[in-house]
């Protein structure tokens, strides 16, 4: 069968094309809507700009298939092989994802807004611009898998509230990326690119941000419980009225960098380089501080109930109204 | 940190490139307008004089992107003058930041002195500069609605096709498509049309012209809806408000500085009414500048050169208008450096001069409305002026010398709008350039036009060929066909077109016939009837193939 019989097939009313052999076709700017195409073998083939909208693609062989700017508004991609698929600038809002392999696919600019990631290899996509608010992208126990985004490019990717639980992100570029009140519990972002990237009100409960670079985030209002920073590069971000309580910093870079008001209970601080910061209100009850750089930082007000400081440097640091170690004001 | 050790600073930096050759072939095409391959005289070309003059040229950050933009567009080895031109602003940009903080600060520039930087846009720079950053929060906002709305890939090659050139799928273009991000696209269509008006008007234009209109334009109406955010946050009322004429540097305060008579009262308010009108046009055209660009540059010489000798006549006024002058007089120092650069430049200006005629027969209504309004206020506040120099003087010799002093302002002003007209009247030989400049245009546009005045050329070609103009039509086919190695000549005879392809080898008849057909049908030609298109070899007379069209323009 080729495409001009496809075609002609489906002007007919037929919509049943399962396991199609159309290996490099050229179907650009067609009318497919709604067409049944699982298993389809459509390897290489050409979608431009087609309309796709409601599509089976169940567990079809897309690899290398070109779907720039297709409309693939709530089709069926469940279990499809997409690695390294053109889908710069398509409608996906919507679809179904689910167990796909969209490793080393181009996805820049694409419109991924309420789709279902569960479980998709994403593995160096290029996700550049994409949309990606409301969609999916949670780690379930036994049936789906964390989603893998292991060195993808996600530079200036909207993740605005997305669901990440658990997501492999490492070594991603997340530059300038929004992921505001995004859902990264137990993710990994180790070695991730952070930098100027947009966390504010985002759920980082126990996520492992080790070896990351986080120059000029916000992460204001973050919740960072037992996170993991060490070695992470925060110099001069803002982490005001964070909560890290049990967080490992240790080794991580935080010159200049404004913490106040945050919770640092039992956190782990231990080598960290917190010189020149802002630590006003803080709160460091019980939190390791082995040697610590808190030079020229600034502690009024903060709690440091039950902190060892004996062998952090503390030259030129504010304690103005702090509470000591031994429960005295200082002042 | 003094401005002269930054540029010290930036003239080693550049120096010690190992690209100094290609930086200073972009800077020296920058400012004279001319590509330079004589290493010799680059050579002694030193990096400092560029670097200054650049500074001159562009006088802000953006207008030095556009010509690195527009010269990136031109030129082969995109990849490495990327590069070059990256390192290049990335070090001349130094001076504007420098130089914006510096007028914060009401420092003085040394080798600045007497240009630019006390140009009454400053403010309105200052603005444009933070428009160049939308925050990143926005623009998040303004991508979502837009892919809500709208296909993404479709909105990239409209904003595309906007600002660079006609998206024509080649796989070249598709590669550019892919290196340029959404936001990339927005911020630079938000750069280059500071106006929404302007955008929505040129984004209905472009999507009437590009395949499928009716989809294209409705994604340019998704991208104006969703774009707004952007232009309600950031963009001041570009309209010249008169409100600014009654505060700050305004007559009140003169007016009392010289009571010793009435006629000298009288003088200083006939010369008071005269300067906000002319102000009004050096706004006007101000403002126009700003929508078009630096298209406008020629137009704004012109009327700079005829208000600068016109100011110069009336120096002895008024301190005020002394800073007026000066301020024009610098400024048309830089524009006609610029223009005297080379001819492709000033016939780029030209050409789209005319697209921009309606906008500036507006302005000139505005301003004309303006003048007369000022007059009419001008007009009773020399009344009330008399009134209360004459306080205690009988009734009589207060209505005849309130009628003496209205007269006498208003023939002085008609003496000065005669003055006014005389200079016009001189540049009307130079008016004859722009119109000769215009028929060199129709056959010279073609493969380089790949910038972003192309596409005010486009609907200035697009009307020409409407009229049935060959060479418009012409131009318009090859612009696509010429990529494809194929070379357009086109006749009207009987109202029948007749148009010649010719390749090597020649070229399918089915397809490019139905292409140009296409086209044509688009371009909505008057006068025709039908049209035959050939095929033939290059350099070979003989037809190897013909095919006609019915031609109905709807």
């Amino acid at each position: 069968m080729d495409e001009t019989m496809l075609l002609e097939q489906y002007q007919t009313g037929e919509k049943n094309f399962q396991g199609i052999n159309l290996r490099n076709a050229e179907l650009s700017y067609a009318d497919l809507i709604a067409a049944n195409l699982s298993r389809a073998d459509l390897q290489g083939t050409s979608l431009i700009l087609a309309y796709l909208n409601e599509v089976n693609f169940c567990r079809a062989n897309l690899m290398n298939a070109k779907l720039c700017g297709a409309n693939l508004n709530k089709a069926n991609l469940n279990g499809a092989n997409l690695s390294d698929a053109d889908l710069q600038g398509a409608m996906l809002q919507g679809a179904d994802f689910r167990k796909a392999n969209l490793a080393l696919a181009i996805l820049i600019d694409t419109n991924l807004i309420q789709a279902d990631l569960r479980g998709v290899n994403l593995q160096g996509a290029d996700l550049r611009g994409a949309c990606l608010r409301g969609a999916n992208l949670r780690y379930e126990r036994r049936i789906y898998e964390s989603v893998n985004l292991r060195g993808a490019d996600l530079r200036g990717t909207d993740l605005q509230g997305v669901n990440l639980t658990g997501a492999d992100l490492t070594k991603a570029n997340l530059r300038g990326a929004n992921l505001s009140e995004a859902v990264l519990r137990g993710a990994i972002l180790t070695q991730a690119n952070l930098t100027q990237a947009n966390l504010q009100s985002a759920f980082l409960t126990e996520v492992d941000l080790s070896g990351a670079n986080l120059v000029g985030a916000n992460l204001r209002k973050v919740k960072l419980e037992r996170g993991i920073l060490t070695n992470a590069q925060l110099p001069g971000v803002e982490l005001c009225d964070a909560i890290l309580p049990d967080a490992k910093l240790g080794h991580a870079n935080l010159t200049h960098a404004d913490l106040s008001r945050v919770n640092l209970v039992r956190a782990d601080l231990t080598r960290t380089d917190l010189s020149s910061a802002h630590l006003t209100q803080a709160d460091l009850t019980d939190a390791t501080l082995a040697r610590t750089n808190l030079r020229n930082a600034n502690l009024s007000y903060a709690y440091l109930t039950r902190v060892e400081l004996s062998s952090a440097s503390i030259v030129g640091v504010q304690l103005y109204g702090a509470i000591m170690p031994n429960g005295e004001i200082h002042d | 940190m003094s401005v002269t050790s930054i540029l010290n600073e930036i003239v080693q930096n550049l120096e010690q490139s190992p690209n100094l050759i290609r930086i200073k072939k972009v800077m020296f095409c920058a400012c004279k307008g001319t590509w330079e391959n004589d290493r010799n005289k680059l050579h002694n070309i030193s990096v400092e004089s560029l670097v200054k003059e650049l500074y001159w040229k562009t006088q802000r950050i953006d207008k030095l992107d556009k010509i690195f933009d527009k010269i990136l567009s031109k030129i082969n080895k995109k990849t490495e003058y990327s590069l070059v031109i990256n390192t290049i602003s990335e070090q001349v940009g130094k001076l504007y930041l420098e130089a914006s903080v510096a007028k914060k600060e009401n420092t003085d520039i040394p080798w600045l002195v007497n240009s630019a930087e006390r140009m009454p846009d400053n403010s309105q720079s200052r603005v444009k500069q933070s428009m160049l950053t939308p925050d990143s929060r926005t623009l998040f906002e303004v991508r979502f609605k837009l892919m809500q709305h709208s296909n993404p890939l479709k909105v990239k090659i409209l904003i595309f096709s906007a600002i660079e050139r006609e998206f024509n799928f080649s796989s070249q273009d598709w590669l550019q498509l892919r290196s340029i991000s959404l936001d990339q696209l927005l911020e630079q269509l938000v750069q280059t049309f500071p106006a929404l008006s302007d955008l929505e008007s040129h984004l209905k234009k472009v999507s009437s012209y590009l395949d499928k209109s009716d989809e294209m334009l409705q994604v340019a109406l998704v991208i104006l809806e969703s774009i707004a955010p952007l232009y309600k946050k950031n963009n001041v009322p570009q309209v010249f408000n008169p409100e600014d004429w009654k505060s700050g540097r305004q007559p009140v305060a003169d007016l009392n500085r010289c009571k010793t008579s009435l006629e000298q009262e009288i003088f200083q308010h006939h010369c008071v009414g005269k300067a906000p009108t002319s102000r009004t046009i050096y706004q006007s055209f101000q403002h126009s500048n700003l929508n078009e660009n630096e298209t406008l540059n020629l137009m704004e010489l012109e009327s700079y050169h005829q208000f600068n000798s016109l100011s110069h006549q009336d120096l002895k006024i008024d301190r005020e208008l002394e800073v007026d002058s000066d301020l024009i007089s610098s400024y048309s120092g830089v524009t006609s450096d610029f223009s005297d650069s080379s001819g492709q430049p000033r016939q780029e200006f030209s050409d789209s001069l005319l697209q921009v005629e309606p906008e500036i027969e507006k302005q000139v209504n505005q301003s004309v409305g303006f003048a007369i309004s000022q007059m009419k206020t001008l007009l009773k506040d020399l009344e009330i002026e008399v009134e209360s120099r004459l306080q205690g003087y009988p009734l009589e010799v207060k209505a005849t010398m309130k009628h003496q002093t209205l007269k006498k302002f208003i023939s002085h002003f008609q003496r000065k709008v005669v003055e006014f007209d005389q200079i016009l009247s001189h540049p009307e030989t130079s008016e004859g350039d722009v119109s000769s400049n215009i028929s060199n245009f129709e056959t010279s546009v073609g493969s380089n036009a790949h910038n972003i005045s192309q596409s005010h050329k486009q609907n200035y070609m697009m009307e020409l060929a409407q009229q049935g103009n060959c060479q418009a039509i012409t131009t318009l086919i090859n612009q696509s066909l010429n990529p494809r190695g194929i070379n357009t000549f086109t006749k009207i005879r009987n109202s029948c077109l007749h148009i010649f392809l010719e390749s090597e080898p020649v070229s399918t008849k089915e397809s490019t016939a139905q292409f140009v057909h296409k086209k044509l049908i688009f371009l909505k030609i008057k006068s025709i009837q039908s049209i035959k298109i050939y095929g033939r070899k290059t350099g070979n007379k003989a037809i190897v193939w013909a095919q006609e069209f019915a031609y109905n323009h709807l």
